[in-house]
């Protein structure tokens, strides 16, 4: 409701009055396979499609999901009158989650940066845990429908994200296992324009936009 | 120390003929390989599997991996699913290569 005075003149826009409650899904890809749209017609690059060679990769349990980003701000100060503005540059966008499902430890080997698995296809699955191999970036793909009725949603891409951190596994009695300390860190990639170097979110609601 | 005989035409042509019997009879003996589809790996592992229908052994690399199997391993290779979660139908382990 439009106040009776204080109001600011001319033109005014305001937030939806939308809600959004509960984690996403997540996903996420081998980087060197192609996002689903690559890019769509505005250009923008988002979206997974699993093949063969770069299945997708579905987390199926977890908790505390949290997006953030570090980014390096320092002041520019002159001694005459303080900060006059600041210089800020992004540096990674990060995930954080806790995990409560195990496997199959062919998805879990990603999760906790072991080695590749093999698999005896009616009994057996198995993975070293050995040196961590810095060179494996992942898309990252978080879609959340906000309104089941209209399939309304807003998903969140990252193009070159690396699990990093050292996870922990709690094995309380009476309690499930879970992963904790899990860390996506999205960083830059270069291959995509710079409005987007990092990420893309879209939204689609067709009633409200 | 016998004299050696001149070869004649009708000689040659007698040999050309054995020749080629002979040759028929081994493209009669021929063993046929045994017919064998071509398999992809979907499961993102390594993957290996023995068969006890066939008692063939089967290594697959990666995901995206392809093997040449006996067409009697093929049924249950297809058959053969990964169970899903979060609405998630369960997915297929293998597939046929077109």
């Amino acid at each position: 409701m439009a106040l009776a005075t204080g109001t600011p003149l001319g033109t005014i826009t305001s937030q939806d009055e939308i809600y959004l409650e509960g984690a996403p899904n997540i996903y996420f890809q081998d980087a060197t396979a192609t996002p689903l749209n690559n890019p769509d017609v505005s250009t923008y690059y988002w979206g997974l499609s699993g093949t063969a060679t770069y299945p997708v990769y579905q987390l199926s349990c977890y908790l505390d999901v949290s997006l953030g980003e570090d980014v390096t701000v320092n002041a520019v100060r002159c001694d005459t009158v303080g900060d006059k503005s600041a210089i800020q540059k992004r540096n990674y966008l990060e995930l954080t989650l806790t995990l409560k499902t195990f496997f199959p430890l062919s998805v879990l080997r990603h999760v906790l940066n072991i080695s590749a698995p093999a698999t005896s296809l009616t009994d057996l699955e198995k993975v070293g845990i050995g040196k961590i191999n810095n060179n494996r970036f992942y898309m990252v793909y978080l879609p959340k429908v906000y309104d089941e009725d209209t399939g309304d949603y807003v998903l969140i891409h990252l193009h070159r994200a690396q699990f990093v951190d050292a996870w922990s596994i709690s094995m309380r009695s009476g309690e499930n296992w879970d992963v904790s300390g899990i860390r996506l860190r999205g960083y830059a990639d270069e291959t995509k324009p710079a409005n987007q170097l990092f990420g893309t979110i879209v939204r689609a609601d067709p009633s409200a936009i | 120390m016998e004299k050696r005989k001149s070869v004649s035409s009708e000689d040659i042509s007698r040999v050309e003929r054995e020749f080629q019997e002979i040759t028929e009879i081994e493209g009669e003996i021929t063993v046929s390989e045994p017919e064998r589809v071509l398999v992809r790996n979907l499961i993102p592992s390594l993957v290996t599997w023995h068969s006890p229908k066939t008692g063939e052994d089967y290594l697959w690399g990666n995901s995206g991996s392809e093997v040449k199997v006996l067409k009697e391993d093929v049924d249950f290779l297809l058959a053969h699913r990964r169970k899903g979660c979060c609405g998630a139908t369960s997915s297929p382990s293998f597939e046929l290569v077109e």
